[in-house]
């Protein structure tokens, strides 16, 4: 239970940082958190030649390394923003609620004063709650390189069980959350297997003047080889007023059409269907219950 | 090329410097190259708690950190927390309350829990739960636990020396 022998650098500046990915990049890893990494490597699961320890990255003027920043219609977060920062940030509770609720759920408080939102993100877990709310809320991930950038999104940054589009010379190096409008309610249930969900639904409810529904944003952890998107779902609720049936109805499509659950020792595909079912209807309860305590 | 480094760093206020192999675990430096033994090996991968110790007065996973990383680092185990030989105010209470059978949680319980009483926050019964819900137990059934910890953070907001119950990461009371 001990990692196995690796070469380890820690480049204090971005360009070093990229240089040494460029180098190792296809035997190396980044260190961040670790929080991730270091059970791999503990237990040999993963044997990289080299780690790159990014925690003594200093910020320079083309990134922020790890203050939350934040524009009018955006967050920001850097290689090396700790999941509790992010969770006690009053920023990130104004700006953006439905995160700052999820992270509450990720590890355990222990865990998370070392633990990056970025890591999380390209650890690539699709039973992990950032992978899920960075999802629905359609984050841009920026990729950096010695040689470039790239912007991608969800969908293209998430392709499967722990399997993300992060070339091995690339850098996870900042990731933008769009921000909650002023008619949107929230909601976010889980059932928690710490250190991870079992399964997880969150909702994102935003209504028009007239009361409607004018866009759902609605999807689940835990079901699938990445978070997955009820898209069926949110069509079932958009330009309609949303009640009780509705929601029963809407959560129903989610849990039985969008979703690709397995059978472990764990549950059973079944029981993490009732599971996603139960959990996504009282996550769009709780949205209109908030937007409704808003009026 | 490094797979050995020079590290500096000062654990319950004393100062070390040692070489280290980068892959050493910062538990299996403690507990080895330095001999603290009380910090535990539990599951090594995080998610019983038992390795936990304070590194600049937050609560870590011993296990999941590299000796290599806590270069210029301050480190608080399980034997910081007395002073001369005095326990201090969270393991007399957990002395009294019987919050350890077998002991071998109780370290990394200890730790945590000290984050909290040093931060200072008011919480309630289920906020420490969920606090705590990162260490695991398998004796006491975690109640005397509970009952231990909220006995000292309810006292840090009724008695007039609240400050001594904070321990820094030279160890022993700040007071």
């Amino acid at each position: 239970m001990k990692p196995p022998p690796f070469e380890y650098f820690e480049p204090t500046d971005l360009e070093e940082a990229l240089q040494l990915l460029r180098e190792y990049g296809d035997d190396g890893v980044i260190l961040a958190g670790g929080q991730s990494l270091l059970p791999l490597l503990n237990f040999r699961l993963t044997q990289p030649e080299v780690l790159i320890d990014i925690n003594r990255l200093e910020s320079n003027s083309s990134l922020e390394v790890s203050h939350i920043q934040s524009t009018q219609s955006e967050l920001r977060f850097g290689p090396l923003t700790r999941q509790r920062e992010l969770e006690v940030s009053s920023l990130v509770r104004k700006s953006c609620p439905l995160l700052s609720e999820a992270a509450r759920y990720v590890g355990n408080p222990t865990i998370r004063n070392r633990g990056t939102f970025a890591g999380s993100l390209a650890h690539g877990d699709p039973a992990g709650e950032f992978p899920l709310i960075a999802t629905i809320l359609g984050a841009e991930m920026l990729l950096l390189s010695e040689t470039g950038s790239r912007r991608l999104t969800p969908e293209e940054f998430f392709l499967g069980h722990l399997s993300t589009a992060l070339d091995g010379y690339e850098l996870l190096a900042q990731i933008h959350i769009p921000c909650s409008e002023a008619l949107t309610g929230w909601g976010f249930h889980e059932l928690d297997v710490t250190p991870r969900a079992l399964v997880a639904a969150a909702a994102q409810v935003t209504l028009d003047q007239e009361g409607k529904c004018s866009e759902a944003r609605l999807g689940f952890a835990g079901m699938g080889p990445v978070p997955m998107r009820a898209r069926k779902a949110e069509t079932l609720l958009e330009g309609q007023r949303i009640d009780k049936a509705i929601i029963l109805e809407a959560a129903h499509v989610a849990a039985i059409q969008e979703v690709d659950p397995i059978s472990d020792e764990v549950a059973s595909a079944s029981y993490r269907t009732a599971l996603a079912e139960t959990f996504l209807a009282r996550a769009i309860r709780d949205a209109m219950a908030r937007l409704e305590e808003r009026h | 090329m490094a797979t050995t480094k020079d590290i500096r760093l000062k654990v319950n206020g004393v100062e070390y410097a040692r070489s280290v192999d980068v892959r050493t675990l910062l538990l299996d430096f403690i507990r080895e190259e330095l001999q603290l033994t009380g910090t535990h090996a539990g599951c090594e991968h995080g998610v019983c708690g038992a390795c936990t110790v304070l590194l600049n007065g937050k609560s870590v996973r011993s296990c999941l950190l590299l000796a290599a990383q806590v270069d210029r680092e301050e480190v608080l185990t399980v034997e910081g927390l007395a002073t001369n030989g005095q326990l201090s105010k969270l393991q007399n209470a957990f002395w009294n309350h019987h919050a350890l059978q077998c002991g071998f949680c109780t370290p990394g319980f200890l730790m945590t829990a000290q984050e909290l009483i040093n931060k200072g926050e008011e919480m309630g019964e289920e906020d420490l739960r969920e606090a705590l819900a990162g260490n695991l137990c398998r004796c006491t059934g975690y109640q005397t636990i509970i009952e231990a910890v909220l006995e000292v953070l309810s006292s840090k907001f009724l008695s007039a020396d609240a400050e001594s119950d904070s321990i820094d990461s030279t160890g022993g009371s700040s007071a």
